[in-house]
């Protein structure tokens, strides 16, 4: 499970603003990462990760120590939503999840028939509910951590999460209806 | 009757392992594109101030500063001098250090150079690297020695890279479009380059030959003046000399080319005259200290120009923007090397990443005599 607990203070109480930077980044980038392919697919990913340690540079002494991940998601949500047309972004997202799916129908391993049912499910649900649910799933983050990355109260996350949650289960349901995934081949990507 | 699976366990299970890829840039890459800038003073601290006292905050430093130099000059004695950090100041503090260290010296200068293009696909990105070395005598009547390997090899360019090579069941040959290249033949992966040769004869002229900045001997590089005025007045010889051959760029255009002096055989005195040039000029920016492609610890430097661009071969119409940085070793002064870095997130590249390299070996500088033949190297007509 990804509910690792974060770096307090005393880990990252370095001097030297490069060192807390590097410590900042190395510890944080491959989530950051995550958060912005889950949020807007790997084509916009790098770039978000590249503009909220820029921005976490900036305002290194802004970052609270005992919720740095919180933060840096957060920085990165708005630079989603400030620097990337919301259809371009929702497009790029769901290029990612088909390409999610194909991979699980791919995948003969265990459990790849409810992945994919999952998956197709998610790729149906609204852009908030796919937020709420990715971020305590994917990403690990407690409900209060989750929260103030959203940017509201714990207890209305909680409702936010739990309607959503709800809205998945029946969206799984429906496509575990529907016609079996046929498997399909992905393409290996041809060197550039 | 088993129980029917929640559905945040099975979204749990759902999540793609792509999430985990993480960003192909490193915590240096990042730190010198965020260097560019220095930390902000806390936005708590700055939305707790009116934003009035933004606005005459200027005239009321420079009213402070005025104060402090009217107190300075009239009470002080002798008068204190105030020395504000220069521009570019890790340039000025990097000739001090290196000004008076002692000039080394050898019967051969031995320049090994190791370039590196990226080659992307299948998940992961490889480093093609070639390799090539001259070995130029103090003395031109004894000969100079040109290696090259004809076959370059491939290498993972990160860790991620290769658990992601690995996990595609580590081909041990890759094939593919050379980012700038055009079409390529396909690159063993392997530690180093293969097939070396190498030529070996005496050149009369005993001509240097790195030839950018001018046409030099030896004798004419270690005659290069340490006194500011007189390697200004040097420096301008050597634009004359390209004006002549019909270019017409200005002298300031020009010197920023005369940091290609800084991978030949110079002292560390003259190294640093030179340092102190460059850093003086307005087009000079230090990035910061990164790691150079080689993984040694370097200073960042923009030397000014517009940049370049990357052509695709299999994208003919489309150019990817890079930015050149020349990366300098922070205890010698000497080139580490030339990079280009990707200037914006495009064509499968990320900002900041590096698309290609010119890396000095660490074995670079005054030597003895080469091994002749040298080990492990056949002996042809011509080396490239």
């Amino acid at each position: 499970m990804l509910c690792e607990r974060m770096p307090r203070s005393k880990d990252i109480s370095l001097p030297n603003p490069h060192e807390r930077f590097t410590a900042l980044y190395t510890t944080y980038q491959a989530r950051v990462y995550g958060y912005a392919a889950s949020r807007a697919g790997h084509q916009l990913a790098e770039e978000v990760v590249s503009e909220t340690f820029l921005v976490a540079w900036r305002r290194l002494d802004d970052i609270p120590a005992d919720a740095q991940l919180p933060w840096l998601l957060r920085v990165a949500r708005n630079i989603l939503r400030d620097n990337y047309r919301q259809a371009a972004r929702r497009e790029s997202l769901e290029a990612e999840l088909r390409t999610w799916t194909e991979q699980a129908i791919a995948d003969a391993g265990e459990h790849a028939v409810e992945r994919v049912a999952v998956l197709r499910a998610l790729a149906g649900l609204s852009d908030a509910d796919k937020e709420v649910l990715t971020l305590t799933t994917w990403h690990g983050l407690s409900a209060a951590e989750a929260a103030e990355v959203v940017g509201c109260s714990k207890a209305a996350f909680f409702v936010r999460l739990h309607r959503a949650r709800r809205r998945l289960q029946s969206a799984i349901d429906v496509t575990r209806t529907s016609a079996s995934p046929k498997p399909v081949t992905v393409p290996g990507g041809e060197l550039r | 009757m088993s129980r029917k699976p929640d559905a945040m366990d099975l979204l749990a299970m759902a999540r793609p392992a792509a999430l985990d890829r993480g960003s192909r840039l490193s915590a240096d890459d990042l730190l010198a594109m965020a260097q560019a800038e220095p930390p902000r003073e806390s936005s708590r601290l700055r939305r707790a101030r009116p934003r009035r006292w933004a606005l005459w905050a200027p005239l009321a430093t420079a009213a402070i500063v005025a104060l402090v130099f009217v107190l300075v000059t009239r009470l002080a004695s002798p008068p204190a001098v105030l020395d504000p950090p220069r521009a570019n100041q890790e340039l000025f503090d990097l000739a001090d250090r290196i000004d008076r260290l002692p000039a080394t010296g050898g019967a051969y200068w031995r320049e090994v150079r190791i370039d590196g293009t990226p080659l992307a696909g299948g998940g992961y990105t490889l480093t093609v690297s070639g390799r090539s070395e001259t070995w130029v005598p103090r003395d031109p009547a004894d000969p100079v020695l040109r290696l090259a390997w004809r076959r370059e090899a491939a290498r993972p360019a990160t860790a991620a890279d290769e658990r992601a090579w690995r996990a595609a069941g580590a081909p041990d040959r890759v094939k593919g479009h050379c980012e700038n290249k055009g079409p390529c033949p396909s690159v063993p992966v392997a530690d180093e380059p293969q097939d070396c040769r190498y030529t070996m004869g005496v050149d009369p002229t005993g001509t240097y030959p790195d030839a950018t900045v001018s046409t030099f001997t030896m004798a004419d590089l270690a005659a290069i003046p340490t006194d500011p005025d007189k390697l200004i007045e040097r420096l301008r010889a050597y634009h004359a000399i390209w004006n002549a051959r019909g270019f017409t760029q200005p002298f300031e255009t020009f010197l920023p080319t005369t940091a290609n002096l800084l991978g030949m055989p110079l002292s560390p005195a003259q190294r640093a005259a030179l340092i102190r040039v460059l850093a003086a000029l307005p087009t000079t920016r230090v990035v910061g200290t990164v790691t150079d492609p080689l993984g040694r610890r370097g200073i960042s430097v923009d030397l000014g120009g517009e940049g370049g661009s990357l052509v695709y071969s299999g994208k003919p119409r489309k150019e990817l923007p890079v930015s050149y940085r020349l990366i300098l070793d922070p205890t010698t002064g000497a080139t580490l090397a030339h990079v280009s870095y990707a200037a914006r997130t495009a064509l499968g590249a990320t900002k900041g990443q590096v698309m290609g390299y010119q890396a000095r070996g660490p074995e670079s500088g005054w030597t003895g005599k080469p091994a002749s033949p040298p080990k492990g190297c056949k002996r042809t007509g011509s080396v490239q």
